[in-house]
């Protein structure tokens, strides 16, 4: 019999009959509720969901070169404006077919005027912006600046530096960051998720609160 | 049934022990545990270090948490955890079973809420869960569960205001019950900036009428701000030998940040609903310092465990730095005495423990260090017992599972 939500509130109710009770009872002498999910876990599917979306939406186009062939002069002087237009579009299709990839496997830079938190997924990292939020992480500098709050999920271990502190962090993978912004200390607080207990609980709620984690 | 093949084959592997060597392979886990510790480690992970005895001998033993969002904000007597899960709002209850693993044996679905202050009703069975919702963080409500057959008996919204002028964020501090009356401890907290806040000037004192839920006496004082804070995570509160009624006021940046007011020890005397407006033990003011967690010793003597401003810089590292202090209490003269310990690192932590003649106190210090100390009452003595594993990174709690 499947545990629902359900018939454990009428379990607590003593409304079960004898063969929900028992399978009540077994489920919970059963050893790990940890994997039985009471409830959706919205907030990570919709993350999930959030990044899986973004990262469709903004993977990297697919690199396929647009076949030019070697024209003769006579037939590019008759056909002089459309092969400008030609090399134009080549120019700036170019632009956007090889240059944004580049700049977007070094380059993130994300605002969010949502009131709803924003995800990305990256090469390196996953990142959730809280609202009214601005990211920019830069890997050819190894910058990182933002205003408002961001976590950050890196997919390999890389260093970035607070521009404004000059300290550099560690960001490892797997892990996932809770990264700051301070205005009044001209600097950036990042904590790993696990040291967030550290914080007043008037802080961990409201950064709860903001990033939908509970 | 994913641990089925997993549990056959150590089944098996148990057989076979058996069958060589005669003796019991399990005898390491059968152990009874005495004492808890709940761990922090450096990957991250949780786990109770369990040891039967506080000194190196004995056996101990470490085992995992029993789910991922078990957090250091359980509840503890006698060998039974309680912890509110946060995601889904079940109040579960857990206990070691025979092979000192933590298993879940039941559960209460509570309304939403974040647990602010727990307190057993007259030292009975009976557990008062006080929480605040979680939209808001405005509204409080109480809980009433009977822990012997883990029943919800009553739950109710409490009869406090949701805001004070723009103040509106609740935290009940300091719980106590007296003579079938609550007397609750509450103050109101608001955001500044995106990620700044404050507590107000005025702290709130209500006395209830535990069947009615009636607002019986509402004191304010305004000496300090931020009574308390959230007792699974640390105690700010305790009744001495004469049942006269102890708790500190934490202003510092950790919990209240209303930093102008001082860390203070207030006392309501046994029959009185009223706190004593004549007695204020002002704490900031002796060692200049912030301080969190108030654990009464015995014979007026009470243990705090304070900051150090000029060693942290902010949130960035208050947790990571060694800058925490214990000082010896004396409640009656006012007098205070450092305890000859190392710096200890965690910002707030449950992990003083009176218990007869000694105070224990698993301190993580310079070294990658994580020690337990013990503190003679009679003599003053100091002494370090015994280390614990050293994947940890923090000691959160230390319980005593009797």
């Amino acid at each position: 019999m499947d545990i629902s939500k359900a018939l454990l509130e009428k379990y607590e109710l003593g409304q079960c009959n004898d063969e929900e009770l028992a399978a009540v009872r077994a489920w919970l002498d059963a050893e790990d509720w940890g994997d039985l999910d009471l409830e959706e876990d919205i907030d990570e599917t919709v993350k999930e969901e959030l990044w899986a979306d973004i990262s469709f939406s903004v993977a990297t186009p697919s690199i396929t070169q647009p076949v030019v062939s070697n024209p003769r002069i006579a037939v590019i002087k008759r056909y002089w404006g459309t092969v400008v237009a030609a090399c134009m579009i080549a120019i700036i299709g170019g632009y956007y077919y090889f240059y944004q990839p580049v700049k977007d496997f070094t380059v993130f830079q994300a605002t969010n005027v949502e009131s709803g938190v924003i995800s990305f997924s990256k090469d390196h990292f996953d990142v959730v912006l809280s609202p009214n939020s601005e990211a920019n992480i830069d890997f050819e500098s190894g910058n990182i600046s933002l205003t408002g709050n961001i976590m950050l999920r890196p997919k390999r271990d890389f260093v970035l530096q607070d521009g404004r502190s000059n300290q550099s962090f560690n960001f490892k993978q797997g892990e996932v960051y809770f990264v700051s912004e301070r205005e009044e200390q001209k600097k950036l607080i990042i904590l790993s998720k696990r040291e967030m207990i550290f914080l007043p609980p008037v802080m961990q709620r409201r950064i709860k609160q903001q990033f939908h984690i509970s | 049934m994913k641990l089925f093949f997993p549990s056959l084959y150590i089944g098996f592997l148990f057989a076979l022990g058996l069958l060589f060597s005669c003796a019991s392979p399990d005898a390491s886990k059968s152990f009874l545990p005495e004492y808890a510790l709940y761990l922090l480690n450096e990957d991250g992970s949780n786990s109770f270090f369990l040891k039967e005895s506080l000194q190196d001998t004995g056996k101990s033993i470490e085992i995992e948490v029993p789910s991922k969002e078990f957090t250091r904000e359980y509840i503890h007597k006698k060998g039974i955890f309680y912890h509110f899960k946060e995601r889904n709002d079940y109040f579960i209850r857990y206990q070691l079973d025979a092979n000192n693993q933590m298993i879940a044996t039941d559960s209460i679905l509570f309304k939403d809420g974040y647990l602010e202050n727990y307190i057993w009703k007259n030292n009975t069975d009976t557990l008062l869960l006080f929480t605040v919702e979680k939209k808001t963080t405005a509204h409080g409500r109480m809980y009433v569960v009977d822990t012997k057959s883990f029943t919800l008996l009553r739950e109710e919204a409490l009869p406090f205001p949701s805001s004070i002028v723009n103040f509106n964020l609740l935290s009940i501090g300091v719980v106590d019950f007296v003579d079938d009356k609550l007397w609750i401890a509450y103050c109101y907290s608001k955001f500044l900036t995106a990620d700044d806040y404050t507590t107000s000037d005025t702290m709130y004192y209500a006395t209830l009428d535990f069947s009615s839920l009636d607002v019986l006496n509402l004191q304010k004082d305004t000496r300090s701000s931020y009574p308390g804070g959230v007792n699974t995570v640390q105690s700010y509160s305790a009744r001495d030998d004469q049942g006269d009624f102890y708790f500190m006021s934490c202003p510092g940046v950790a919990l209240g940040n209303n930093l102008a007011k001082p860390t203070a020890i207030f006392r309501k005397k046994k029959g009185m609903q009223e706190v004593d407006t004549s007695y204020m033990l002002d704490i900031s003011e002796t060692i200049h310092n912030h301080a969190y967690g108030f654990w009464y010793m015995g014979g007026q003597k009470a243990i705090i465990r304070s900051e150090q401003r000029n060693l942290y810089t902010d949130f960035s590292n208050h947790h990571s730095t060694f800058q925490f202090e214990y000082y010896l209490v004396d409640l009656s003269t006012k007098k205070l005495d450092k305890i000859n310990i190392p710096l200890d690192k965690g910002t707030r932590k449950e992990n003083v423990l009176v218990q007869g003649d000694y105070v224990y106190f698993a301190i993580d210090s310079e070294g990658e260090k994580h020690d337990i100390w013990r503190y003679t009452i009679n003599d003053g003595q100091v002494d370090r017992i015994s280390s614990i594993s050293n994947s940890a990174s923090y000691i959160l709690r230390l319980d005593f599972l009797k």
